[in-house]
């Protein structure tokens, strides 16, 4: 029997599970050819492409490895499983054969796809004439070089490593920062830049590899190289545009429609139960695992995944179970035993987060269950293509998550599966941003502001040097020794936390922002599986201090959060209600934790912030603000808890807004409720990165059809209480009940006002050549000391500014 | 609504009179004196006068003495930081070696003191119907600004630099708040002067030279008098600030 018949028979045998959608399995296809003699690799590579690949390369790669060859930048966008890293690694071959001195820089965004990557070329480069003889006299020709190589080993990397694959952290923090010192034999002879994944590098993160490969390109420049670039996704919208935007260089699409590869078939279904999605996933996974299959099952997070493994294997049985977790945070040494156990079906059930979901070859996997909708389309075509590869069945089940965006897709499953892939947004006036990497820039030119090449660097980093030369920007970060170490790419915030156990071993570590979710003072954290008890946060020291603990109970943070209304840009005043884009700060702080048995009863409580510190964020989002004269009136008809009815609405028009702005990120915005200095009740979207990527400001044109999707959602939901459920209003961490009535109550009247008001409206358009300008600093009338732009007073003697 | 002409009507002198500073540099930009103009801009722009570097505490309970002494329209409302500072300062002002018969704040003259938590029990009595000049902390390690509160320990809430802005608005005529200083022994620089302005709800900071401060009525200047001409009847200086008894009045 077939994957998908197995997989089918199982799902048919549960009489608890109803299957919401099912459509016809998409069947193979076979690969398009082209034959070797068209292409202009060397012959050493032809010789060896074809013991390797008699039938010759797919169509797609032929053109994009010409492309390459030819010296024009490529970004290749063909399914997952199509043979995207082949197009990238016989173009640096063939250059080694060419020039043995030549030298190549592969770029992923995790480390475990460098891992990945470097055994297939190892074990590739040992298969070509040329290349087998330079690898036999350097066995560091190809080499990882980020942070988990061992410091010993870092040194003969640098002296003799020609193909270096890395990540962009490791390139910004240990590989551009020393390019004089370490690097100007791999600077001066590098040829081709690959960027694997190039879909991962949008948001806070993408802006700072943008800014990373410009400055990769000036740091080229001045070795006298001008490498090549590709790139490669499965899953990008506009590749070209993205690429063009992320390096700053011209680029050539190889796009889905010109994919020649052979893909095995494929089935998808979407099944729901009357138990908790968890718990649907878990025991469907169990199933399938225990029938012979691989199952990888994606979870909605870390501690969802860590809390379904602790529920199905004990503790004690964990070594020995075929049952692993994968995640951010776990050692090398950790991944490389699950990567390595998935390769030889020792392991055949993995719970894993997102990490697991970019294009590792980690064997045969057979089924993906994914444990709740994935929060984007890129994330859903990735999940899907970790199954079915290399020609292979494979199947995919979706599990719909208890909320109310699932369960519209779970009624609406054709329009989840018709959907396009996210415009992925990269926010290169991110003034935070341009500051940070304007003083690496200057770190990599000696310091000699006047030399860094704008016209690489771009029109952005240019308007920081004027403002610099003129004086009128003295941020601290232009004055480190070191400003690379000051820069966190991934968040734009701070540092990350090192979690350090009683017996002082480090097992992982934690960013800022998942502190206040999962590491708080008193949680039990789980890791791989164990759990510790959190003893101490020491926020100088970046470190966590837990002690292990056998505990199988579960802490859950209640979080609060504050916003601070900056600046108004576009308004739209409708009377009762204001609907505006907005800039915001976000401020979220622990309230309270609750610990509770595997029975659900509360076994203790812990008030007030346990000692953590608040999390700040300054955002940008859409704010809905009802007058106090509206929200008098119709308060009156919510019931006993309007603002409980306040917290429905504000869950609702959160969880469908994706319905309405096109694709995106689930995590990428977030919501709130707060009141204004008027006293007036308002509704936060905001987008959850530093200074906002225009995100949630979708919402302003949108609010009524918003409020209209959350009126039908109510309307619809099977619920019979009026406390409503997770699929609708409930909010498992409310104080006070929700009331459907009440909340439909209100969604109508604003609908109403939406509808029935001509808005007033103004434009306050945001400028950033001033945004830059109010950055900039001009010398005190009284006491010449230099003061920021937009101050009101001299900090240094006191007098009033002018103007 | 004041404006800068009725509060020079609460300022008939200059009481206290320093020389006015760059933070940093130290680099003097002039003298301060406490007029109806200077009290009008501090007040409506909320702006606070950090005299740093202040002289000891025994220094200080002199000029206090003489400040205490001016005739002036209004009361000045001096808080010291700790009880056990204002214990000092009650006995050496008092020269009552018995700080137990301290109340919460008791007025010398033209000066009330008492300490941030009991300034809200300073009522019009106390005052004697009159308005708020000046309020001035006494915080030698000026550490004040930082006490706070931390309900999360399980201590009662107590924002400390909120009671002095909470006096000042309580305290406030129209836009005008009186001025606030802040004496410590501390040298501005060393200080960071930017985080401070929130906890004491101000705008900026002037800085003054505190061991230059001058308080009380100014010395008038007296027409040149001929070296023969002998000296008065008291054989006393006809500049020098005359010592009377001082008028203590415990509050109820």
């Amino acid at each position: 029997m077939g994957v998908i018949d197995q997989v089918a028979s199982i799902i048919a045998a549960d009489p608890g599970l109803a299957v919401a959608y099912d459509p016809p399995a998409q069947e193979p296809r076979v690969g398009s050819f082209l034959p070797l003699e068209q292409s202009h690799l060397c012959t050493n590579m032809k010789e060896y492409l074809k013991g390797s690949f008699p039938n010759g390369l797919f169509t797609h790669q032929h053109k994009a490895v010409e492309q390459v060859l030819g010296g024009e930048n490529c970004v290749v966008s063909t399914r997952t499983s199509s043979g995207k890293s082949l197009i990238y690694s016989l173009p640096v071959f063939d250059a080694l054969c060419h020039n043995a001195q030549s030298t190549a820089l592969f770029l992923f965004p995790q480390k475990a796809l460098a891992n990945d990557q470097q055994l297939k070329l190892r074990s590739m480069a040992s298969k070509i004439d040329g290349v087998r003889q330079l690898q036999d006299a350097n066995s560091l020709l190809i080499s990882r070089y980020d942070g988990s190589v061992k410091q010993e080993l870092r040194k003969p990397i640098r002296d003799r490593a020609q193909v270096i694959l890395t990540n962009p952290d490791m390139l910004h923090l240990g590989i551009m920062q020393h390019h004089m010192s370490n690097w100007g034999r791999f600077f001066s002879n590098l040829r081709l830049v690959a960027i694997d994944e190039c879909h991962e590098y949008r948001g806070v993160f993408g802006t700072n590899v943008a800014y990373i490969l410009h400055r990769l390109r000036q740091v080229c420049h001045l070795h006298g190289s001008s490498p090549t670039f590709v790139a490669t996704s499965a899953t990008v919208k506009d590749p070209q545009e993205h690429m063009e935007k992320l390096t700053g260089v011209k680029f050539n699409c190889v796009e889905p429609e010109a994919d020649g590869s052979l893909q095995g078939r494929r089935k998808f279904w979407m099944v729901r139960s009357e138990d908790h999605f968890y718990d649907t996933g878990r025991k469907l996974a169990k199933s399938l695992a225990e029938s012979g299959l691989t199952v990888l099952v994606f979870c909605p997070s870390r501690v969802s995944a860590e809390r379904m493994i602790v529920r199905t294997v004990k503790q004690e049985d964990l070594q020995s179970s075929y049952v692993r977790v994968y995640r951010s945070g776990l050692s090398s040494e950790q991944r490389e035993e699950i990567e390595h156990g998935l390769r030889t079906r020792k392991v055949r059930m993995v719970f894993s987060t997102s990490a697991l979901e970019l294009g590792i070859d980690i064997g045969e996997i057979d089924v993906v269950v994914c444990v709740g909708l994935p929060h984007s389309m890129m994330s859903l075509w990735q999940r899907a293509g970790r199954s079915a590869r290399g020609g292979r069945e494979g199947a995919t089940v979706f599990i719909p998550a208890d909320t109310p965006i699932d369960s519209y897709y779970a009624n609406h499953p054709d329009e989840l599966f018709s959907r396009d892939h996210e415009p992925l947004v990269l926010n290169l006036q991110n003034r935070r941003i341009v500051c940070q990497q304007y003083a690496c820039a200057v770190q990599e030119i000696d310091r000699d502001e006047s030399q860094l090449n704008t016209a690489i660097l771009g029109a952005e980093m240019e308007k920081v040097q004027e403002l610099r030369l003129a004086g009128k920007l003295n941020q601290d970060i232009f004055y480190c020794s070191e400003p690379h170490i000051e820069v966190n790419i991934r968040s734009g915030g701070e540092r990350s936390f090192s979690l350090i156990t009683n017996e002082d071993e480090e097992i992982g570590e934690i960013d800022y922002f998942h502190l206040l979710r999962e590491c708080y003072t008193n949680a039990i954290y789980r890791h791989g599986g164990k759990s510790y008890r959190v003893l101490n946060v020491l926020y100088g020291k970046k470190t966590i201090r837990l002690k292990a603990e056998f505990s199988r109970n579960e802490t859950t943070p209640h979080l609060q959060r504050k916003i601070r209304l900056k600046n108004q840009y576009r308004v739209a005043e409708y009377g009762d209600l204001r609907v505006a884009t907005a800039s915001l700060d976000v401020t979220e702080f622990l309230v309270s934790v609750s610990e509770k048995d595997p029975s659900g009863k509360t076994v203790m409580t812990w008030q007030g912030s346990s000692g953590m510190r608040q999390y700040q964020l300054p955002t940008e989002g859409t704010m809905l603000s009802f007058s106090k004269p509206f929200w008098q009136k119709i308060s009156s008809k919510l019931g006993p808890h309007p603002q409980s009815t306040l917290f429905s609405v504000e869950r609702l028009l959160a969880s469908l807004f994706p319905t309405i702005s096109g694709p995106c990120d689930t995590q990428d915005f977030s919501s709130a409720v707060d009141r204004l200095v008027t006293e007036e009740n308002a509704i936060f979207l905001f987008d959850m990165v530093f200074d906002g990527v225009d995100l949630t400001s979708a919402a302003f044109e949108k609010m009524s059809e918003l409020v209209g999707k959350s009126v039908e959602r109510v309307e619809q939901c099977s619920c019979t209480t009026d406390e409503g459920c997770f699929r609708c209003i409930a909010n498992p961490l409310a104080d006070e009940p929700a009331s459907k009535t009440a909340t439909v109550v209100l969604l109508k009247a604003i609908q109403s006002v939406l509808d029935s008001v001509q808005p007033e409206r103004t434009n306050k358009e945001r400028d950033w050549d001033s945004a830059f300008e109010a950055q900039a600093e001009k010398p005190c009338g009284t006491c010449g000391h230099p003061v920021p732009n937009g101050a009101k007073f001299c900090s240094e003697c006191g007098s009033k500014i002018e103007g | 609504m004041l404006n800068s002409q009725n509060v020079a009507s609460l300022f008939p002198f200059p009481p206290i009179r320093c020389r006015r500073i760059i933070r940093d540099t130290e680099r003097a930009l002039g003298d301060f004196r406490l007029d109806g103009e200077s009290a009008y801009q501090l007040g409506a722009s909320n702006i606070g006068l950090l005299a740093g570097g202040s002289s000891e505490t025994r220094h200080l309970v002199t000029k206090l003495r003489e400040l205490s002494l001016c005739d002036l329209p209004g009361q000045i409302v001096i808080a010291f930081s700790t009880n056990s500072l204002a214990d000092t300062y009650f006995e050496t002002l008092t020269e009552d070696d018995s700080p137990s018969s301290r109340e919460d704040s008791w007025t010398f003259g033209s000066v009330t003191f008492s300490t941030p938590e009991k300034l809200r029990t300073i009522g019009k009595p106390q005052l004697g119907g009159r308005p708020v000049l000046a309020i001035g902390l006494v915080d030698p390690p000026c550490i004040l600004y930082k006490a706070r509160g931390d309900a999360r320990r399980g201590f009662a809430f107590n924002d400390r630099p909120q009671h002095i802005a909470k006096f000042r608005a309580a305290h406030e005529i129209g836009d005008w708040r009186p001025p606030f200083f802040l004496f410590t022994e501390q040298p501005a620089k060393s200080l960071n002067t930017n985080q401070m302005l929130g906890p004491f709800s101000l705008e900026a900071w002037w800085f003054l030279d505190g061991r230059e401060i001058r308080m009380g009525t100014p010395p008038t200047i007296a027409p040149s008098v001929p070296a023969e001409s002998p000296m008065n009847d008291d054989n006393v200086h006809p500049n020098a600030v005359p010592s009377i008894t001082l008028p203590c009045t415990l509050t109820e």
